[in-house]
C-alpha cells in the first residue's frame, strides 16, 4: 500500500455509545454501551428484534442523531455530523418525486455543490450497473419498488464514499425482488473496497452479504453475540444454496433465538 | 407519460355551455312575455347592447380593475410566500403570527373596507391597499401549509446527503409546496378581483365597481350587466392564467405520486 491515505485501519468505530430519549414521562433508552468498530472494506450486517434501537444506532453513524453517551469515530476523528464520505441508504427509497432517476442519484452532489460534469459519468456507470439503463429520465413514480431502490443504492454511492449505512433498505420489498437486490448488492461489493453496516431482518442477507454479523439484544440495543462468516470473497448468489451456508443460516438462528429467550 | 398528452388537449365544455345558453334565452323570453321592467331586469338583448355602445367607457374602467386586481395579486403571492417562508425559517416568528394569520383567515375581510378608506383616502392607494390584503392570507396559508407538508424522510435524506437547512426549504419543502401555493394562488386571484370591486364600490373615481356605482345612480340597469360581465371575465382570465401556469410547472416538474 504505497499511498495509503491514512494509518487508520478503522471506518467507523463506536466506543461505549449510548442514546436516550428524552421522552415524557420516562426518558427511552434505545442504545446502551454499544462498542465495535468496522474495519476498511468490511461489511458488518446487524441482526435484531425489532424495536431494539437498531435504525437509532445507524442514525448515530450516519451524523443524524448524537449519542448522548460514549464517542463515535470516524476514519480515527471525533464524528460530529454527516460526513462527506458516507452513503445512506434507508428503507424507502426516499427518491424526490419530482426529479429525474439521473437527478436523484445525483442529487448528493448537487446538495456538496459538487458540479454535474464531474459527476455525470459515475452516475451513468452506476445506473447502468444496477440495471437501470434507459430510465435515466424518468420520474421515481414510473418506476416499481425494486428499482427505486437501486436507484437509491446509486445516490447512496455516487460520491464514491468510503462507507455506507444500509437501515433494512430491502424490507419494503416481494421476496423476489429483495433477493435480486441481495445480489445486486453482492456484486457491486466484488468490485469495491468500501465498508458497509447493513442492518436486516433476514439471515440468508446478512450471512450472504456481509463479512461479520452482529447480533444485537433486546432494548436497550447492545452487542450481544458476534460470529465472523467464515466464507471467502468473491462470493456468488449460488453459495447461499450450499450446504455450508445453510448450516451458517441454523446456527445463527439459534444464537438469535437464544439470546431472544435471555 | 400518456396522461402528460392527456391534460394538454382543451376541450370545450359542451354541456355547461348549452345550459348557459338555454339560461339566457329563458331569462329573454320572460322578460318579452312577463314585460319586465328594464330598470328590474334587462334582456340580454339591451345589455349587449349596452355593453356595446359603452364599449370604449368599459375598455378604460376595465383597464383600471384589471391593473389593480392584477397587481394586487402579484403583490400578494409575493408577499404571502415570503411571509410563509419567514415563518417556516424562524419559529419564533410562526409562534408570534401563525395564530393571527388564521383569525384573519376566518374575519370576514371585506368588512374593513372602510377602514382603508379613513387610512389612505379616497383613490387607488387604499383600495390597492385593500385588494392586497384581502387576498395576501390565502396565499400565505397555503404557501405554509405546503412547505409544511414536505415528507420528513426526504428532509432526512437531504440532512443525511450534508444539506443545510435552507437547502433542505430550497430542494424539498420548495417543490413539495408547488400544488399548495397554486391552490392558494387561485383563490387569491378570485379574492383579488373582490377586493378591487369592493374598494371601487367605496372608494375610486375609476373602475367596473365604481362604473357599477354610477349605473345604479342613474338606474341604467343595463350597463350594471354589461360592467359585471365585463369583470367575470376579466376575474376568469386571470383563474385562468394562473391555470395555465400551473400545468406548465407540472409538466416541467410534475409529481405524480
Ligand atoms: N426520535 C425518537 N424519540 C423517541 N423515541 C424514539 C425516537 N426514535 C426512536 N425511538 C424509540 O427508540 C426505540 C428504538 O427504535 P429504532 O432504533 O427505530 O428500532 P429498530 O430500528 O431496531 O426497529 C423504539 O422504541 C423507538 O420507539
Ligand atoms: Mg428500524
Amino acid at each position: 500500500m504505497p499511498e495509503a491515505p491514512t494509518l487508520i485501519a478503522e471506518a467507523i468505530r463506536f466506543d461505549a455509545v449510548g442514546k436516550t430519549f428524552p421522552t415524557r414521562p420516562v426518558p427511552l433508552r434505545a442504545v446502551e454501551s454499544v462498542s465495535f468498530a468496522v474495519r476498511r472494506g468490511e461489511f458488518v450486517a446487524i441482526l435484531g428484534p425489532s424495536g431494539c434501537g437498531k435504525s437509532t444506532l445507524l442514525m448515530m453513524a450516519a451524523g443524524l442523531e448524537t449519542a448522548t453517551e460514549g464517542r463515535l469515530e470516524r476514519g480515527g476523528v471525533e464524528l460530529v455530523g454527516p460526513h462527506r464520505q458516507t452513503g445512506v441508504m434507508f428503507q424507502d427509497a426516499t427518491l424526490l418525486p419530482w426529479l429525474s432517476v439521473l437527478d436523484n442519484v445525483i442529487f448528493p452532489a448537487t446538495i456538496r455543490r459538487i458540479p454535474r460534469a464531474k459527476v455525470l459519468e459515475v452516475a451513468l456507470r452506476l445506473i447502468e450497473t444496477v440495471g437501470l439503463k434507459g430510465f435515466e429520465n424518468s420520474r421515481p413514480h414510473e418506476l416499481s419498488g425494486g428499482m427505486r431502490q437501486r436507484a437509491a443504492i446509486c445516490r447512496a454511492l455516487v460520491l464514491d464514499p468510503d462507507l455506507i449505512l444500509m437501515d433494512e433498505p430491502f424490507s419494503a420489498l416481494d421476496a423476489i425482488t429483495r433477493d435480486e437486490m441481495g445480489d445486486v448488492l453482492l456484486d457491486l461489493w466484488q468490485h469495491t473496497q468500501k465498508s458497509a453496516i447493513f442492518v436486516t431482518h433476514s439471515i440468508r442477507e446478512a450471512v450472504l452479504l456481509a463479512d461479520r454479523v452482529l447480533v444485537m439484544s433486546r432494548r436497550p440495543a447492545t452487542v450481544a453475540e458476534e460470529l465472523v462468516v467464515p466464507f471467502p470473497r468473491p462470493r456468488t448468489p449460488a453459495l447461499a444454496d450450499s450446504a455450508e451456508f445453510a448450516a451458517v443460516v441454523a446456527h445463527l438462528r439459534g444464537v438469535i433465538a437464544r439470546n431472544m429467550a435471555a | 407519460m400518456s396522461s402528460t398528452t392527456l391534460a394538454v388537449a382543451p376541450r370545450l365544455p359542451w354541456l355547461p355551455l348549452l345550459v348557459g345558453a338555454l339560461v339566457l334565452l329563458a331569462w329573454d323570453l320572460v322578460v318579452r312575455w312577463a314585460s319586465v321592467p328594464q330598470v328590474l331586469l334587462p334582456s340580454p338583448g339591451s345589455v349587449a347592447a349596452s355593453l356595446w355602445q359603452a364599449a370604449p367607457a368599459l375598455a378604460r374602467h376595465a383597464l383600471a380593475t384589471g391593473g389593480a386586481a392584477c397587481g394586487a395579486f402579484l403583490v400578494a403571492m409575493l408577499a404571502g410566500m415570503v411571509l410563509a417562508a419567514a415563518m417556516m425559517l424562524s419559529p419564533l416568528l410562526n409562534r408570534l403570527l401563525y395564530p393571527n394569520l388564521l383569525l384573519f383567515q376566518l374575519l370576514p375581510k371585506v368588512a374593513l373596507g372602510p377602514l382603508f378608506v379613513v387610512w389612505l383616502g379616497i383613490g387607488l392607494p387604499s383600495l390597492f391597499a385593500f385588494a392586497v390584503f384581502v387576498s395576501v392570507f390565502p396565499v400565505a396559508v397555503g404557501a405554509l401549509a405546503g412547505l409544511r407538508a414536505a415528507d420528513p424522510n426526504q428532509l432526512r435524506m437531504c440532512r443525511a446527503a450534508g444539506g443545510s437547512s435552507w437547502q433542505a426549504f430550497w430542494h424539498v419543502r420548495l417543490p413539495t409546496s408547488m400544488p399548495y401555493v397554486f391552490a392558494g394562488a387561485k383563490v387569491a386571484a378570485t379574492m383579488a378581483f373582490t377586493g378591487a370591486t369592493v374598494g371601487e364600490f367605496i372608494s375610486a373615481n375609476a373602475g367596473l365597481g365604481y362604473m357599477v356605482m354610477q349605473a345604479q345612480a342613474r338606474s341604467d340597469t343595463p350597463l350594471i350587466f354589461a360592467a359585471l360581465a365585463v369583470l367575470c371575465v376579466l376575474g376568469a382570465a386571470l383563474y385562468g392564467a394562473v391555470g395555465l401556469v400551473e400545468d406548465a410547472a407540472r409538466r416541467r416538474w410534475g409529481t405524480r405520486r
